[in-house]
């Protein structure tokens, strides 16, 4: 009893706070969005209201149980998830499973839970990768006590196994930009797990001396080795990014309306004015096109700094608490919200290349909300546990 | 216990150090993302905005209608005639289907013409080229592609654009004359109008059937409705020529293809009609006017939403002309008869301009033609122009002053033949005895007066050999080259004239006649010192003449009076925005008394005891005495000789003493050397002053 009552009282203010800042930011830019005839800002915001409501009960929720339960419980959560990827999977080859999401183009990604909605399962395993590989660092490290350069490469072996499945039956789904988000996560994860920098460093060259041999390839000796590994309309975004002019497909689109949307902002905004031009996916994945184009560099730079102190909250935690499996579930939520903000804005301002992924805590849409709420429900449980040990 | 809580801690260690790294790598990220919103949005941002409003809306212009043209007498030459119209405004996203449609249905409610000379905006099954019928077939064929192309043909065009444009290539080219012949005269009135319709551009209204009865406009109107509010009733312009269609008035066509960008840079439409020859042509900016402005707004999705904010335009400013329509027609008139009456003299055509010398203004630019095929005469007024004849003697004036700028006249003289070595000769028309200076070499035509001053400047000898003269011509370096000089010099001198160069007038395009080089033997010089050489436009000849009135100023010609704002009344100029200034382009550097001296030779042709156009002077009677006419005839004869045949020319100007009218003459290949020139000059100076006195 004595233990729930300091919980609530080490309640993390700071961090909610910033939590509603951005919820605020979600709601009011929406208001601004630009949505097909079918749909109305009205019940884009009644919705996203909703999903913050819930968002917030489930943070609650969380919080009230002592994450260290996660430890029994990831395993089974890693069941359920994959089993749900699979049962997809299955669907996307015409197998019947009830529930799934219609195929559409060859892809589906989501069920269809009567009265809830749509639900997106790779959302979620995003938070169970976290919780699993966090667990399985803890376990090693615990077993090991003086590291030998084998254990380094026994932790990595271990981690990769039980990412890949996940990894693999998302990019056949195919969703790259979920399989980035679960990358971002693994390489923040490894980074912080204590495996030798020169693995780690290894690894970051292994990576860099492939990507550059499939270029030297494609350029110079056998487009087709190229295609072995990178479709043709995913080759095809890489021409859209960097010279969207000239490569007019969707993704070379979406980038010259995101940069004509962001740049006419200039300095302050243009407001109400800002409606009248159009970006497709405006309230999902282009929705920080609209914050700068409606507030301009002043609500754009705004937003990147609220993100900039939701992060150094998120390290705050993973510093101050004396639980490393805390810190290493804080780090991985660090890589998991930091790769999907970076890459979300990037790819608005042709920083980064386009990939279909929401901007965290603002875009619309409840599966990643819930995703990010119960990774904040996390970290919010993390630091009200950890100052029992303060002075330990 | 305590021995766990120590490799706790030693593993945690390296925590804090890593969080730090990962800390440090996100704030370079997220500085990065805020660099590169900041160059987007400020140092962009301005281009960013313009592209975007570019994008937001869409203007289109419609022209107003263009300014009349009205005659020095202030009567209409070019006006404006109303007529009603179908103006079309395509909406984006329009398919092929949907405007056949339209097409169809307006082919129920106005006529279309099955014949071809049709005034300009007619719909006519006429224009429909057989491209037209191709694609009005192939849009009224929806599976056209299945009948036409072979199922790997239909795959291979689903690639991309470019390969959908060759299967489309296909398809047109495996349409055979026989289904286009299946086409019924009621489907090619349909095609008629939807080829109209598909030259629209997107959202801009475009005029697609003109000349309309009030009766077919009526039924438009009725069914408007029925087009999704792309097919409007309207009122537009075309040009009406009250008085016939002059040649200098030029033409309002559509913009010429080659042109295309010039125009569109300019702000044009690519369906606006322009002035495309003449003065239509040159004030095109001035009669062109302003055209309104529709500014359609896009909605979020970019479709284009309510009304379009107009912008009216102003109708183009009005121009008055320098040329009285009553001369020019009654000058008409004149050559016709006189080619009439010559016409057993092969005369078939002749060309007059007549200009104010102390201005530059025409007055009158008139040419006729007949023709024998038709037996009608033709307008050839722009022979005025574009024709270059050899002019004879006419431009001895221009000789004389040559001769005094080179120090070449010569002291009085005996006319006779100047004999070449080598045989050829070279004489005045008939022997004229003794020339007491240049007045009387002019009253007389002396050709060999003109030899000896271009013979003095190519540094020929001549010696008096008792009957005739003698040249000696010298083929040394230096001779050659001074001949060569000596031809340059009275070419550039002809030139200060206006003869054989840019007059300067007011029109896109002018004849500058024909240059004929150096001549391959120097005695040649002679005949270009008479005219029998290089070959001049009439408006040349009556710059030349003008110069040589008003005492040495080339005036630059001019039809353009003076430009006004539109006024209320069809009838009336408005207020005077602007008065064509007189332009001088050159000066001639002769005295006042060497002017004297070729002004009272011209007097002497026509006054003078043995001047070859008396008829124009005492030998005309009280009345033509009245006029005070100077002139100068030219006669050149044409090869080859044998024929008899020559260019009759004059030119002239009136009162001598100070002169308010020049005229240039010009009667092409004439049989004989009959006084058609002199009587057509006579007429013409009479009709002028006839004119002035009104």
């Amino acid at each position: 009893m004595d233990n729930e009552n300091s919980v609530s009282s080490k309640l993390d203010y700071t961090l909610i706070f910033i939590i509603f800042l951005l919820a605020c930011i979600s709601i009011i830019t929406l208001y601004f969005a630009p949505y097909p005839t079918n749909l109305s800002a009205k019940s884009m915001i009644m919705h996203q209201g909703m999903w913050f409501v819930i968002g917030g009960l489930v943070i609650a929720g969380i919080y009230i149980m002592d994450y260290d339960r996660f430890k029994f419980l990831s395993w089974i959560f890693y069941g359920i998830f994959m089993l749900l990827l699979f049962g997809l999977f299955a669907k996307q080859h015409g197998v019947p499973v009830p529930f799934a999401g219609d195929v559409v183009n060859g892809a589906v990604s989501w069920y269809n839970l009567p009265g809830i909605g749509s639900v997106q399962p790779s959302e979620f395993m995003k938070i169970v990768l976290i919780l699993i590989i966090s667990q399985i660092i803890v376990k090693h490290n615990e077993s090991q006590a003086i590291r030998q350069i084998k254990d380094d490469f026994i932790l990595l072996g271990k981690i990769v196994a039980v990412a890949f499945l996940p990894l693999i039956i998302v990019l056949l789904q195919p969703d790259l930009g979920t399989v980035t988000v679960y990358l971002a996560i693994i390489a923040s994860l490894i980074i912080i797990s204590g495996i030798r920098w020169r693995i780690i460093i290894g690894l970051f060259l292994i990576a860099v001396i492939l990507i550059t041999a499939l270029v030297i390839c494609y350029f110079y000796i056998d487009k087709n080795i190229v295609f072995l590994f990178i479709e043709q309309h995913q080759l095809d975004r890489f021409y859209g990014w960097l010279d969207p002019q000239n490569n007019q497909n969707q993704e070379g689109y979406q980038l010259l309306k995101s940069l004509m949307k962001i740049g006419s902002g200039e300095l302050y905004g243009r407001g109400f004015a800002a409606t009248n031009f159009s970006i497709p996916e405006g309230w999902t994945d282009f929705i920080f096109a609209v914050i700068c184009g409606t507030f301009g560099f002043v609500g754009g730079s705004i937003t990147i700094a609220i993100y900039f102190l939701l992060v150094y909250r998120l390290v705050n935690a993973a510093l101050k608490t004396h639980d490393s499996y805390g810190t290493y579930i804080c780090t991985g939520i660090i890589g998991m919200l930091t790769f999907t903000i970076f890459e979300n804005i990037g790819m608005t301002i042709q920083l980064m290349p386009i990939t279909g992924i929401p901007l965290p805590f603002i875009s619309y849409g409840g599966s990643a909300l819930l995703t990010n709420m119960i990774a904040i429900g996390l970290v919010l449980s993390i630091e009200a546990r950890s100052r029992q040990y303060m002075f330990d | 216990m305590d021995e766990n809580k120590v490799k706790k801690k030693k593993k945690k260690s390296h925590i804090p150090f890593r969080l730090n790294i990962l800390f440090l790598l996100i704030f370079f990220a997220f500085s990065s993302l805020v660099l590169r919103l900041g160059y987007v949005q400020i140092v962009q941002g301005k281009t960013y905005t313009e592209k975007m409003d570019k994008t937001q809306n869409v203007e289109t212009t419609v022209s107003s209608p263009r300014g009349l043209i009205y005659d020095s007498e202030g009567k209409i030459l070019a006006g404006n005639k109303s007529s009603y119209a179908v103006v079309f405004t395509r909406k984006p996203g329009l398919d092929t289907e949907t405007m056949i449609k339209y097409a169809q249905k307006l082919s129920q409610y106005i006529h279309v013409s099955t014949k071809k000379d049709v005034p300009d905006g007619t719909v006519t099954t006429q224009n429909l080229t057989e491209r037209d019928l191709k694609d009005f077939y192939i849009g009224t064929h929806p599976k056209v592609n299945e009948e036409k192309l072979t199922q790997a043909e239909i795959d291979a065009s689903k690639k991309n654009e470019k390969a959908q444009q060759k299967a489309y290539q296909k398809v047109l080219d495996r349409i055979t004359d026989k289904e286009l012949n299946q086409l019924t005269p009621e489907q090619m009135k349909v095609a008629a109008i939807w080829r109209n319709m598909s030259q629209a551009t997107n959202l801009t209204p475009t005029t697609i059937a003109t000349h309309l009865s009030a009766e077919e406009l009526a039924n438009v109107g009725e069914h408007l409705d029925e087009f999704d509010g792309m097919i409007n009733t309207s009122v537009s312009a075309t040009r009406e020529y009250p008085k016939g269609k002059y040649f200098f008035l030029g033409n309002v066509k559509n913009i010429p293809k080659h042109q295309d960008d010039n125009y569109k840079a300019a702000g044009y439409n690519m369906n606006d009609l322009v002035g495309t020859s003449n003065l239509e042509e040159q004030y095109e900016d001035v009669l062109r006017g302003v055209p309104s402005t529709y500014k359609f707004t896009k909605n979020s999705s970019g479709e284009v939403v309510g009304s379009p904010e107009v912008t009216e335009g102003r109708r183009g400013d009005d121009i008055q002309l320098t040329i009285n329509s009553d001369l020019q027609d009654k000058i008409g008139d004149i050559i016709e008869n006189k080619i009439k009456k010559f016409y057993g003299n092969n005369a078939r055509e002749a060309y007059a301009v007549v200009m104010n010398p102390h201005t530059g203004a025409i007055l009158a630019m008139a040419g006729k033609k007949y023709n024998e095929k038709t037996h009608k005469f033709e307008d050839a007024s722009s022979g005025t122009i574009l024709n270059a004849y050899q002019i004879g003697s006419s431009v001895k004036g221009a000789t004389v002053l040559a001769g005094y700028q080179n120090n070449a006249i010569p002291g009085p003289l005996d006319d006779k033949p100047i004999n070449f070595k080598g045989g050829s000769q070279f004489n005045s028309w008939h022997a004229i005895g003794y020339l007491n200076g240049v007045p009387e070499a002019l009253e007389n035509s002396s050709n060999v007066y003109m030899g000896t001053i271009v013979g003095k400047m190519a540094g020929f000898q001549i010696s008096d050999s008792g009957s005739s003269y003698t040249a000696k011509i010298f083929s040394s370096e230096h001779a050659q080259q001074k001949f060569v000089n000596a031809v340059n010099t009275l070419r550039n001198a002809y030139g200060q004239f206006g003869l054989g160069v840019n007059t300067g007038i007011d029109l896109p395009f002018e004849s500058t006649g024909f240059n004929g080089g150096i001549p391959d033997e120097q005695g040649k010089i002679m005949m270009f010192s008479i005219g029998q050489y290089d070959t001049y436009t009439p408006l040349q000849m009556a710059q030349y003449v003008s110069t040589l009135a008003n005492g040495g100023y080339r005036l630059a010609p001019h039809l353009l009076e003076s430009i006004h704002t539109p006024s209320g009344e069809p009838d009336q100029l408005g207020p005077t925005i602007k008065t064509k200034k007189t332009e001088v382009l050159n000066t001639i550097p002769n005295t006042k008394e060497q002017f004297d001296q070729v002004h009272k030779g011209f007097y002497l042709v026509t006054h003078g005891p043995t001047g070859t156009a008396t008829q124009l002077g005492v030998g005309g009677g009280q009345e033509m005495l009245k006029l005070k006419i100077a002139a100068k005839t030219g006669t050149a004869q044409l090869a080859p000789v044998e024929k008899g045949m020559y260019n009759l020319a004059l030119v002239g100007y009136a009162p001598y003493d100070d002169p308010q009218v020049a005229v240039a003459l010009m009667c092409p290949n004439i049989k004989g050397e009959e006084h058609i020139n002199i009587e057509i000059g006579q007429e013409i100076f009479k009709t002028y002053f006839e004119e002035q006195k009104k």
